[in-house]
């Protein structure tokens, strides 16, 4: 799997509004083959916003199938009145909230392998060319560095970081997802840019 | 602010999160694994009415749970508990005000009882006073049955002796 370049999506870019509107209304009959669709159209989605969140794989695994059985149970109080991926969305990040809220103590970090196109990206190349010789190691040490950088935001400011920049929705998308108005979600985006451009600042001289 | 300018190069950067990934083949079975969980769910559900207790109210399940993480919290609860039955008994045990005799209010005013709802298409009748039955019948004066009974009531007053052994 490889993960595209960011592209501001909006609603009206979601995939097949009918086909989706069907599928929730068959998957509140119990219908599991449809649920199993629903699951196939958002799992990646879903699972990169909460490793990205907790940045561990295990946890994000574990707390992904744990939205989407919530959403399950909970799909016959699903009115309809915001899309059912905002809707995924808000469980997966409240779940995700709640859980990091009780890890504070324990901040373990399990990475996920970088793809074969990091290599090749020449932003990260020319971002790690002067740290060091070796791209593999330099690579590996800015992921680490990342990631831990991004811990030290507070989980409201991390998630509009993951996603706005990471998974490139859009501030009006966000605003739904984290049910905020825009205002909100630019003023914390701002804020943790200026936070993590102040941690990582050795990594970010171009 | 031209947030474009200034975090350029902390965009670049963040890029680099697009290329962490999960282990070759992650995803071809996680829909299977969380509708697995799904069936094993109802399947407990069905066999298991405490798991359905708790699946239709989860927050009795956290409730519960929160009693097993923090002993402190089931300690207050039941100490509280305790003095709500405790106060429960005595409030049950204390007696009531003074307590009303029954025949008292009906003596007093003897219309109350016909002049308080009447049936529905009846009209009310007021019953006779007390006095008719008391004062009438113990020193044989007709006034009292001629009332109840009207004027043309043949009654006599009857003396009976108990023989002597």
């Amino acid at each position: 799997m490889t993960m595209a370049e960011p592209v501001e999506r909006t609603e009206s870019e979601s995939p097949a509004p009918e086909a989706e509107s069907t599928l929730v209304a068959r998957a509140r009959r119990g219908d599991l083959a449809a649920y199993d669709e629903l699951i196939k159209r958002y799992q990646e989605r879903i699972y990169a916003t909460i490793y990205h969140m907790t940045a561990n794989h295990e946890d994000a695994n574990d707390l992904a199938q744990e939205s989407f059985l919530k959403a399950f149970q909970a799909l016959k109080s699903f009115k309809g009145g915001s899309s059912f991926y905002t809707w995924l969305y808000r469980i997966a990040v409240n779940k995700t909230i709640n859980f990091l809220k009780h890890r504070k103590t324990r901040t373990h970090l399990s990475l996920n392998d970088l793809d074969f196109n990091a290599e090749h990206d020449p932003d990260l190349v020319a971002l790690i060319s002067e740290k060091t010789p070796r791209r593999d190691a330099g690579l590996s040490e800015l992921q680490e560095k990342l990631n831990t950088a991004m811990l030290k935001l507070s989980e409201p400011h991390r998630l509009v970081v993951v996603l706005h920049d990471v998974q490139g929705l859009s501030h009006d998308e966000i605003a739904k997802v984290m049910n905020c108005n825009i205002g909100t979600v630019r003023s914390r985006l701002f804020y943790a840019r200026q936070q993590l451009q102040a941690l990582l600042a050795d990594y970010l001289k171009v | 602010m031209n947030e474009n300018d200034d975090f350029e190069a902390l965009k670049r950067l963040l890029a680099l999160k697009r290329h962490e990934v999960p282990p070759p083949g992650y995803f071809d079975k996680f829909s299977s694994r969380v509708i697995s969980r799904i069936r094993l769910r109802e399947h407990r559900a069905e066999n298991d009415p405490a798991a359905e207790l708790f699946n239709r109210a989860p927050w009795l399940l956290r409730f519960l749970q929160l009693f097993e993480a923090k002993p402190a919290v089931a300690g207050t609860f039941a100490a509280v508990l305790c003095m709500v039955v405790a106060f429960g008994v005595v409030y049950a045990e204390r007696p009531d005000s003074t307590p009303q005799p029954i025949f008292q209010a009906a003596d007093s005013s003897p219309h109350l009882l016909a002049a308080s709802e009447p049936a529905a298409g009846i009209a009310p009748v007021a019953m006779p006073a007390p006095d008719l039955f008391a004062t009438g019948m113990s020193n044989g004066s007709p006034s009292g049955l001629e009332q109840l009974f009207g004027q043309g009531a043949n009654a006599q007053p009857v003396n009976y002796t108990v023989p002597a052994h």
